[in-house]
């Protein structure tokens, strides 16, 4: 039969807010339907405070009380988010929602000394990641779900003693329905025990099907439909912040936790990323979506806060921010620099690096590459590209006689006000009667009275106009 | 009193010549600029790494002084807020790889003295050219051990001929067009010696301008029909 370890945990929207690692005042989670406390933490439980509690009671026990509302969505995500985590070191996951991940623990036996040893691994891995947690082994699913949803939380595997400790539990533990529990404390059973000693025949008998299947998948009798967690190749966190913060310098060690994650993500799966996707939800407002990119591909948690400071250094809030959330859409394979081993290296960067370090402060538009366009006209002649990061010199120059072009080159034309001597021309320009913006021009090089070259041209109506310099 | 030579020393305050400066000032490599006169002139060519100062007003040929120097390198070459466009097609013609050029246009002068620090360190840049007005010591210092990090050269392009004042540089230029060519000063060369002024002719600076003003020159009108022939046959 097989083993399986089952994880309670019983208040991970507390945890997450310990887990920004300042002190937290009195916290209690309530939730939203009938407003009673449902997680509440150490100081808050020294004020009075206890389980169950409605939300005008505990709020009467002190004003400093700080309230969340219990979001299922979030405990959702977390709940997957530690499933990913523990994802590393075990492979059978199932997600029991809400609170709760089973884990198959005989098929993991085999890769680990004895049990000991790898329940040491799963210890400390949930270590890191702050969470309280109840648990407990079983030979069903539901048994160990049980027990550890009851504080068990003892490594124990003989199955007699764990039927023993099964069977003490009350019957109002079970997940049965309220009309199943009236039946059977109604024939006076009101331990698990008491039921379990019920042979599954006479239940039947007795009792509707749902409790028959219900107690023989508890026993390991029956079998139990289970599907197991697999890891989207997807990285996609979010923060919801202690406080509102309204400066962004303070945002610098939240989102460095966010970025280690990221780290460690990647570093297991030797993956890279060019882009990550940043999103601040703004009190009242829009959220703010920034994307930070690394051309070259980046993985160091370092070198991505380097780049995210540049990028908030020219971001401006429009309300204070209370939540974080990190997503990295694609992962990109770490190429191999086919570096010369022998050449020396010199500076600190690479021509990608670079790039993504200028466009991170400057903006994408402010670093440009040029590219000649096939075009007579010389407004149209120059393209503007995305700046190329593996340039080699390998197009042989085209055996053409160079024309004369000025390498500056006025944004508009402007008529020619300077007196001007002629050194050369005319080269005539004629052409773009197809799109629109036609052209008939002359083009001469001149030279004005201080001695600098110009380019100017002579339209059809015989108007003077400046056009380049060659600078 | 040897202290405060030391001292001055030290600050980079103390010009001294070729012969007696230390071994660190000593030892400046150089490279071509890609003019042979210009070479001789400056015992080498433009000290590298380095910052250059190139003093002159727009359209002068400055730009076109420093591309066989550009030509030269694999690395990247990166323009901040040049006045007006830089046009590709003449780059092309002047056999520039456009590949390798970039061109950074920046809001304020901060940012395009942080571009041009974050370029000259990186390594991947070969040379900077900075459009910049007035510049301070110390900005001039962060750029020039930028430009060592990286093994870049630095060209500060202003237009700003007045503008007085010694700047930790280590070539300064100042460049005025003439009749014959382009005259060329030099305020300031680090561990060389006074230099008289040169004058570049134009036909080394514009071969193509030139050449056909030259051969225009007997002829006494151009007739407008003649240019294609012309043409052909070059």
């Amino acid at each position: 039969m097989a083993l399986w370890l089952y994880l309670h945990f019983p208040q991970l929207q507390l945890d997450n807010l310990h887990a920004q690692g300042m002190q937290v005042p009195p916290t209690i989670i309530v939730s939203g339907k009938n407003h009673s406390v449902i997680q509440l933490n150490r100081s808050a439980q020294q004020l009075g405070v206890r389980k169950g509690m409605g939300l005008g009671a505990a709020a009467a026990m002190s004003s400093s009380l700080c309230v969340h509302e219990y979001s299922e969505v979030y405990t959702q995500k977390r709940l997957i988010e530690l499933a990913q985590w523990l994802y590393l070191d075990t492979a059978e996951i199932h997600l029991s929602e809400p609170e709760g991940l089973l884990l198959k623990v005989s098929s993991m036996l085999s890769l680990h000394q004895d049990l000991d040893h790898y329940w040491q691994v799963i210890q400390t891995r949930l270590e890191t990641q702050h969470v309280h947690y109840h648990f407990s082994l079983g030979y069903s699913p539901i048994a160990a779900q049980l027990l550890a949803q009851n504080q068990f939380d003892s490594l124990c595997q003989n199955r007699e003693q764990l039927m023993k400790q099964l069977g003490k539990l009350p019957i109002n533990t079970l997940a049965l329905t309220n009309q199943q529990q009236q039946k059977l404390t109604r024939v006076g059973v009101k331990t698990v025990q008491a039921l379990l000693d019920i042979p599954l025949v006479e239940l039947g008998k007795r009792f509707d099907t749902a409790l028959v299947h219900y107690v023989g998948r508890l026993q390991g009798k029956l079998h139990h439909p289970i599907t197991f967690y697999q890891p989207p190749e997807v990285f996609e966190r979010h923060v919801t912040l202690l406080y509102e913060i309204e400066n962004l310098d303070f945002l610098a060690r939240p989102l460095l936790k966010l970025l280690v994650q990221l780290e460690q993500f990647l570093r297991l799966r030797n993956k890279l990323t060019q882009a990550i996707e940043l999103t601040f939800y703004q009190r009242d407002c829009d959220a703010l979506q920034l994307s930070v990119g690394s051309a070259q591909g980046e993985y160091r948690a370092d070198k991505w806060q380097a780049l995210c400071q540049l990028v908030l250094e020219r971001t401006q809030l429009s309300a204070p921010l209370q939540a974080v959330a990190l997503k990295v859409p694609i992962l990109c394979e770490p190429q191999t620099l086919a570096d010369d081993l022998f050449s020396e290296r010199i500076g600190t960067m690479t021509a990608a690096g670079l790039l993504s370090t200028l466009q991170a402060k400057l903006g994408e538009e402010a670093v440009q590459g040029i590219q000649p366009m096939a075009d007579a006209r010389p407004e149209l002649a120059t393209g503007r590209v995305e700046p190329l990061v593996h340039a080699k010199r390998t197009t042989v120059p085209e055996q053409k006689p160079p024309l004369c072009r000025p390498n500056l080159l006025l944004p508009r034309v402007q008529p020619l006000q300077c007196k001007v001597i002629l050194l050369q021309g005319p080269e005539r320009i004629a052409t773009g009667w197809w799109d629109g913006h036609e052209v008939e021009r002359d083009y001469f090089v001149a030279q004005d009275e201080n001695y600098r070259r110009l380019w100017v041209f002579r339209d059809r109506q015989q108007r003077w106009f400046m056009h380049g310099i060659f600078s | 009193m040897a202290n405060l030579i030391d001292f001055l020393q030290h600050q980079n305050l103390v010009w001294q010549g070729t012969d007696n400066a230390p071994l660190t000032q000593r030892l400046v490599e150089k490279v071509s600029t890609g003019y042979d006169v210009l070479d001789a002139h400056l015992d080498g060519g433009f000290p590298m790494p380095g910052v250059v100062d190139i003093k002159s007003h727009t359209g002068v040929g400055e730009v076109r002084l420093l591309l066989p120097y550009i030509r030269s390198q694999s690395r990247l070459c990166v323009m901040i807020n040049p006045p007006a466009c830089i046009n590709a097609h003449a780059l092309v013609h002047q056999d520039v790889m456009t590949e390798l050029v970039w061109v950074i246009s920046t809001s304020t002068c901060q940012e395009a003295l942080w571009a041009a620090e974050q370029c000259l360190k990186s390594g991947a840049c070969g040379s900077v050219l900075l459009w910049h007005r007035d510049l301070q010591v110390h900005q001039v210092k962060r750029l020039l051990l930028s430009a060592q990090t990286g093994k870049s050269l630095c060209c500060l392009l202003r237009n700003d001929v007045s503008q007085f004042g010694s700047l930790p540089v280590s070539l300064c230029l100042q460049l005025e067009p003439g009749i014959d060519g382009l005259k060329i000063k030099v305020n300031k060369l680090r561990g060389g010696w006074a230099k008289p002024q040169l004058t570049l002719p134009w036909r080394l600076l514009w071969p193509l301008v030139i050449a056909q003003t030259e051969q225009k020159a007997p002829e006494a009108q151009v007739l407008p029909f003649l240019q294609p022939q012309r043409r052909a046959s070059r």
